[in-house]
């Protein structure tokens, strides 16, 4: 008992989490019945969660290490334009090159260049010493604005076929793009605790000149991060892509608000340093259910933006007055100390 | 070349950057360097002139705010629609209800800065949702077209402060809006410049430790500049309407990035305590040169954003690698 209240109140923003993910799955039950958690509605829900959550991975590192990265889904829109054009074939004739060729052209181009945007983030941010949220609010312009130059606000779809079936497809009951955000989340959550660069991560959200004079290369790992960040833009536009067989410019672009709440209702402090990784897993499954369960009640767009907003305040709201009574009990125990 | 000197390397430079492009343009196109485009482009640019003033002020601060698009079009509509409701037909309650709203959620917006500690971006990016749903919610979002206007907002939309002949001999004129532009530049220059709030602005966007320490109660400095940008935006949501003629009330939300990208390209400091309000001016004329003159060049308006990029990055990028290097030989490190 004495153990389960000890980590409660270790990690308490996991507590209210949870707390929250049981009292909406509770509120779906009551009001749509048990049976709406059958294997359909479980299946359409992966497939929509997988691309946010691979985005708010990307979110989520940047804000660990004290930043914050808005160019996110403009990265993502840049890159599937890019590739959608390649598979096609507007760049060469696909038919002579072959399916599999063009396809993986496709993924690599789509690769490499979100990770390059990313790492052009990271230059702007660590060698030019420009602050987060304005960089990346410019790079956010620019690529948007190369996507919107070349296609012209067009969307650009009609896919080969192998390349669709990546997207819909399941392997035992499970979509296939869930998987590869299960992947991605594993990767990352093991690099985060057990490769140097994960605490340096750590180490530079809580205190960035500490970690300067501790020897870290600052600004190596804000670009290193900030590529990894472009690298989950790249893998969320292949999902994006292949789900949905079609690439355009403005697409997700609700995707900025939810993605940076979906980091801070995980637990990832904006000012960085804390937070842990499985937080944003859960609290992208969270949005997911209340985003079924909005569609269901048939609320407007706008009231779930209301709605969305609202969360994202009271979840800073619960977290203030969390740390505050956190740092009483620590100012009380100090004081206990000092009176014996 | 007094003048010249006096203002910083920002400012020359996007005045080299203007003037070289108006050169470029008006030699592929003779039509460009007209009084039409001139006067277009007051009228096309005011709402955001006025909206940027707000955000340079919060800027020089050293905050940020996301959220003065949904302020100012729940002031504006909501107005417009409490106008057509009870037939108001007087410009001044128009624009005090609008002004009204856009202070309420301000003040709003700083009262929870304050509360939470928070990144203010991230604050009034909430509070952008919270008040746009709210908007949608509570006025709605039926779509006004220009007949059903009330006669103010045609009046404010038609009127002409001066007015002559082009060369094909149509009657072309500068808009009203010029009026409220000017007033809310001067306004702020006042402000800044001749005022100690003014001082405590900059102040608290230098340091904002030493500004409570040398006496500025910061809590309340904030709430007044995000009261004044409300006021700002207040304005600007009547502004629109009239500019626009007819009401598509979600048309406005998603331009607070265009704004804040003048103000950034003016040279204002993302870090706060600098900025210009020249060089607010020159974002905000540069943003629109590319927004109405892309076409005379040969290319769509879809590559504006590119060009805005650009200059965008450039300008970042030289402002803070020169505080950066300032910084490095007093041993700050700020990454």
């Amino acid at each position: 008992m004495k153990k389960i209240r000890e980590y409660l109140g270790r990690d308490i923003s996991m507590v209210i989490l949870f707390g929250f993910f049981l009292a909406i799955c509770l509120l779906m039950i009551v009001s749509f019945g048990t049976n709406m958690f059958n294997g359909t509605t479980l299946a359409s829900m992966a497939f929509q969660l997988s691309e946010v959550a691979v985005l708010a991975f990307g979110m989520a590192l940047c804000m660990l290490l004290g930043g914050i990265d808005l160019s996110i889904v403009a990265i993502a829109n840049l890159a599937s334009l890019v590739s959608a054009m390649i598979l096609t074939g507007r760049f060469f004739d696909t038919e002579k090159i072959g399916q599999p060729i063009t396809i993986l052209a496709a993924v690599a181009v789509a690769i490499l260049l979100s990770v390059l945007c990313g790492f052009i983030n990271g230059v702007i941010i660590s060698k030019f010493s420009v602050s987060p949220i304005v960089a990346t609010l410019s790079t956010m312009t620019f690529y948007s604005g190369i996507a919107m130059g070349i296609t012209g606000g067009n969307s650009i779809g009609g896919y080969p076929s192998s390349f669709i079936k990546f997207g819909n497809g399941m392997i035992a009951g499970i979509p296939m793009v869930f998987i590869v955000a299960v992947i991605v989340f594993v990767v990352l959550i093991l690099a985060l605790d057990h490769t140097k660069i994960g605490h340096e991560i750590h180490y530079i959200g809580e205190n960035h000149t500490a970690s300067r004079f501790t020897g870290i290369d600052n600004e190596k790992v804000i670009m290193k991060v900030y590529s990894i960040s472009g690298l989950m833009a790249g893998i969320a536009s292949l999902i994006i892509m292949a789900r949905s067989d079609s690439a355009r410019c403005g697409y997700g672009d609700t995707y900025q608000l939810q993605v940076i709440m979906i980091s801070v209702l995980g637990g990832i402090s904006p000012s960085g340093g804390k937070g842990r990784l499985y937080g944003v897993f859960i609290a992208t499954f969270c949005m997911q259910l209340m985003q079924t369960a909005f569609t269901l009640w048939q609320f407007s767009p706008y009231s779930k933006k209301l709605i969305w907003g609202m969360m994202l305040l009271v979840i800073m709201l619960i977290n203030m007055v969390q740390e505050r009574v956190a740092q009483q009990a620590k100012i009380r125990e100090m004081q206990a100390k000092r009176a014996v | 070349m007094k003048i010249w000197k006096k203002v910083d390397k920002t400012q020359q430079f996007l005045c080299v950057i203007i003037l070289v492009y108006i050169i470029v343009v008006s030699m592929r196109n003779a039509q460009f360097l007209t009084l039409t485009t001139l006067f277009n482009l007051v009228r096309s640019s005011a709402g955001t002139t006025i909206l940027s003033m707000g955000v340079l002020v919060i800027m020089i601060a050293g905050g940020i705010d996301v959220s003065f698009p949904a302020v100012a079009i729940f002031g504006g509509y909501t107005s417009l629609r409490i106008c057509m409701a009870y037939g108001i037909e007087s410009l001044f309650v128009t624009f005090a209800i609008s002004i009204l709203i856009g202070v309420v959620l301000g003040v709003v917006n700083a009262l929870l800065i304050n509360m939470l500690k928070l990144e203010p971006f991230i604050i009034t990016l909430s509070t952008a949702s919270v008040y746009f749903g709210l908007m949608t919610i509570l006025v709605g979002t039926k779509n006004v077209g220009a007949s059903d206007l009330p006669a103010q907002f045609k009046m404010l939309s038609s009127a002409k402060l001066i007015t002559t002949t082009n060369a094909y001999g149509g009657t072309i004129g500068l808009s009203v809006f010029i009026i409220p532009v000017v007033l809310c530049v001067v306004a702020t220059w006042f402000l800044l410049n001749k005022t100690l709030i003014g001082k405590g602005i900059f102040a608290m966007g230098c340091n904002n430790e030493a500004a409570r320490r040398a006496g500025f109660n910061v809590n309340l400095l904030r709430i007044f500049i995000f009261g004044y940008s409300g006021v700002l935006a207040g304005i600007m949501g009547v502004i629109y309407i009239a500019g626009t003629n007819s009401v598509n009330p979600v048309s406005l939300v998603g331009t607070e990035m265009s704004v804040i990208a003048c103000v950034v390209i003016g040279g204002a400091a993302p870090q706060g305590g600098y900025g210009k309000i020249f060089g607010t001016l020159l974002g905000v004329i540069l943003y629109y040169l590319f927004n109405q003159t892309l076409i005379y060049l040969g290319l769509s308006a879809s590559w504006q954003d590119f060009f805005m990029g650009i200059v965008l990055l450039f300008s970042i990028i030289s402002t803070s690698y020169q505080r950066r290097l300032k910084d490095r030989k007093n041993f700050i490190f700020t990454e």
